[in-house]
């Protein structure tokens, strides 16, 4: 991968490009759970390359991440599930109890919060890491692919919370094949990506 | 954060019930053991002290007026716990009382041919065979003194042999303790195999080690108080089935359990030994 690229703070990115091409890639890249051969990654002041383990923590909390395949944990309920980043963080329960339900209603997961993410449908499952990306409002978020098992309408009510965070002065980072998506943020920046290099910067 | 901590531990072992038990039993075994060691060393050492209030060092004089003299120079010293004055009368009446229905045997003496003489009981912390030695010496100097008699193999056994005894148990204190260490060592990492993908998700969302291994530590320290708890009980259960034997069968003998004081202290190490053990379990 050979990137050269500036993402300003609140700004709203598609990151667009078949499966393959290395959409993924660039968001590990930006958390770190792939390290560059070479060059440099800054991210809210980190320089990711050189960021010392110890320290890496600090660097995951600014991050909320929508993971392509969405690293629940499987055998805990909904609720825990989006509560662990808030207590990661060290909030207090009344707040963790008051957020994941604002959440939960947001994301229409109210009725299942005690269910098992084991026994949840794909769409769900979705819907939750979704909910555990937004849950401490982080100052960046990476979502990959985070509509690719929803229908529409549950699409749209997803891109509408990111817009909400973004809104907030949040920076979005989505990856998605789906250029259709793009269209519900007129004001986001589109970057195509093609074999590891930005084919095109779509305003 | 506690609370997520305690649900946590909770969802550990109710998802690694298995290994739980299979941790538990050689754990409580091996803490049993070490207890019942721990047991014999108590009741041992009650029981010398016991017997060490009962043998005493004999010195024999060669009058009264001069025994006299000695136990008011002797009685002077810290180490000595007690000393009794045997004179000739009393110690002739007690050879009387030992021959009781032989009498015979001391028809053809004319005269009282034993001697008078003190018996020296020490404080149990002089029971060290330097001070009986030196005690020893000193009594042969003291004028008037025929003999001095003590029973050395006994005191050796008080002395030199409780001090084998306790490096024998300190051993094997240290190698019950080292497997219960070993075994638990070995269940948090058996754990952290099984949630290594979990553990992955939590560093990626931003948890520091820390707060990944404050329910491992939890885990370890909850084995090591479940175990030390359930080895109290069965000892507990053991001594009091062998003091009821021993009534049963009239034998004069009752052997004695932990205090409050040492069951806390007993438990505490139960406590210690899990925190090593998953120390050690997490260093890996």
């Amino acid at each position: 991968m050979d990137l050269n690229l500036h993402i300003r703070k609140g700004e709203f990115v598609f990151l667009i490009g078949p499966s393959g091409v290395g959409k993924t890639t660039f968001l590990k890249l930006i958390y770190r759970e792939e390290l560059p051969t070479k060059g440099e990654i800054l991210v809210s002041g980190f320089n990711v390359r050189v960021l010392p383990n110890h320290r890496l923590p600090l660097l995951r909390r600014k991050i909320g991440i929508v993971f392509q395949d969405f690293k629940l944990l499987p055998y805990l309920s909904v609720f825990d599930n989006i509560a662990l980043v808030l207590q990661i963080l060290g909030y207090p329960y009344t707040y963790i109890k008051q957020r994941v339900c604002e959440l939960s209603e947001q994301l229409d997961l109210k009725e299942k919060l005690k269910t098992k993410v084991s026994n949840l449908s794909t769409g769900e499952k979705q819907r939750v890491a979704i909910a555990r990306a937004l849950a401490h409002q982080p100052p960046l978020l990476l979502a990959d692919e985070p509509t690719s098992n929803l229908d529409a309408k549950r699409s749209i009510q997803t891109i509408d919370l990111f817009k909400e965070l973004n809104k907030l002065g949040s920076t979005v980072i989505v990856a998605t094949h789906n250029r259709d998506l793009a269209n519900f943020v007129p004001s986001a920046r589109m970057l195509e990506i093609g074999k590891g290099k930005i084919k095109a910067k779509i305003s | 954060m506690l609370s997520f901590w305690w649900k946590k531990v909770w969802q550990n072992i109710i998802h690694t019930l298995w290994s739980q038990i299979a941790c538990f039993l050689p754990t409580t075994l091996a803490l049993s053991t070490f207890g019942l060691f721990i047991l014999i060393g108590i009741n041992f050492n009650l029981y010398l002290k016991h017997w060490q209030r009962k043998i005493p060092i004999i010195a024999f004089f060669q009058n009264e007026p001069l025994t006299e003299k000695a136990r008011t120079t002797l009685i002077t010293k810290s180490e000595i716990a007690q000393i009794d004055y045997i004179s000739s009368q009393d110690a002739f009446q007690r050879l009387k009382t030992w021959l009781k229905g032989k009498e015979l045997l001391l028809e053809g003496l004319d005269k009282n041919p034993l001697l008078p003489s003190l018996e020296i009981y020490l404080k149990p912390a002089f029971y060290k065979l330097d001070f009986i030695n030196h005690l020893v010496q000193e009594l042969k100097g003291l004028p008037g003194v025929a003999e001095v008699v003590y029973p050395s193999y006994l005191f050796f056994l008080v002395t030199t042999g409780w001090r084998f005894l306790k490096l024998v148990f300190l051993l094997i204190g240290v190698f019950l303790s080292l497997a219960t260490v070993f075994i638990i060592a070995n269940l948090i990492r058996l754990h952290l195999q099984k949630r290594r993908e979990e553990i992955k998700i939590m560093r990626l969302l931003g948890a520091s080690e820390g707060f990944i291994q404050v329910p491992f530590y939890i885990e370890g320290l909850w084995q090591g108080v479940i175990c030390t708890g359930a080895s109290i009980l069965l000892l507990k259960g053991f001594f009091t089935w062998i003091n009821e034997q021993t009534k049963t069968l009239q034998i004069p003998f009752t052997i004695e359990f932990f205090d409050l004081y040492q069951i806390l202290l007993f438990i505490g190490f139960g406590l210690l030994l899990g925190l090593i053990g998953s120390f050690l379990g997490l260093k890996k």
